[in-house]
């Protein structure tokens, strides 16, 4: 069961570090790229945590 | 939601002055791109992983017991909002220090740490408001259904920014634009 699930998400592992490469040569400035995906990797991060009280 | 995003954004910020002092903007990126891999990839394969760094540590009840509700709520605003004194399931967030040592501007460096500040606290107040109201028990399996969402999230999320991150690595060698 583990080993399908693997399987299956392993095609997406692999196409967001394509993608994370792509995006670094397609934009301006990389600075600016990370600063953006940091702050919205820090709101979802935010978000994500439960109640906890 | 200021009670959160404002320690939280004052905290970051000097986060962010000191983490940028120093030249740490090559190793910073090295280190990011060897941390996505490290954690990004058991999150978004659904595998057990390595635990996220982080804390265990939990505000103590004498401070928010038998106090005023609106002090009560700064109490966890301030604690809460900047992430650092909680418990964080999701490797992500260990990785925001690594990203704003990496920008290696005094300038910048505060500045978007402010923003990840509020961000964060934001995301947090968001969070508490969502899951205030009485949980039962099909809402906690939802919600372990959701944390294992969001952890194949943070994984996806991890290895996006660990590519850009290695890009940015390697263009510091070929004097490229950063």
């Amino acid at each position: 069961m583990t080993e399908t699930i693997s399987a299956t998400k392993a095609p997406v592992a692999a196409a967001a570090i394509v993608t994370g490469l792509g995006l670094a040569w397609a934009v301006p400035s990389r600075v600016a790229a990370l600063a953006v995906l940091a702050v919205g990797l820090a709101a979802a991060n935010g978000y994500s945590k439960a109640y906890s009280p | 939601m200021a009670a959160y995003a404002v320690p939280a954004a004052l905290a970051w910020a000097l986060l962010g002055l000191l983490l940028n002092f120093l030249p740490l903007s090559r190793a910073a990126l090295l280190l990011a791109v060897v941390y996505c891999v490290f954690y990004g990839v058991p999150e978004a394969l659904g595998r057990a992983g390595p635990a996220p760094p982080g804390s265990r540590w939990q505000v103590p009840q004498r401070m928010v017991s038998g106090v005023s509700p609106r002090r009560r709520i700064l109490v966890w605003g301030a604690v809460l909002g900047p992430g650092f004194a909680t418990r964080n399931p999701y490797a992500g967030f260990g990785l925001l220090l690594l990203m704003v040592a990496a920008l290696g501007s005094v300038t910048t460096g505060v500045a978007v740490a402010a923003a990840i500040g509020i961000a964060h606290g934001t995301g947090r107040a968001l969070a508490v408001v969502r899951d205030s109201r009485q949980i039962g028990a099909t809402e906690y399996l939802r919600t372990l259904l959701k944390s294992m969402y969001w952890r194949t999230f943070d994984g996806l999320a991890l290895l996006v920014i660990g590519g850009v991150a290695a890009s940015a690595y390697i263009s510091t060698f070929w004097h490229v634009r950063l």
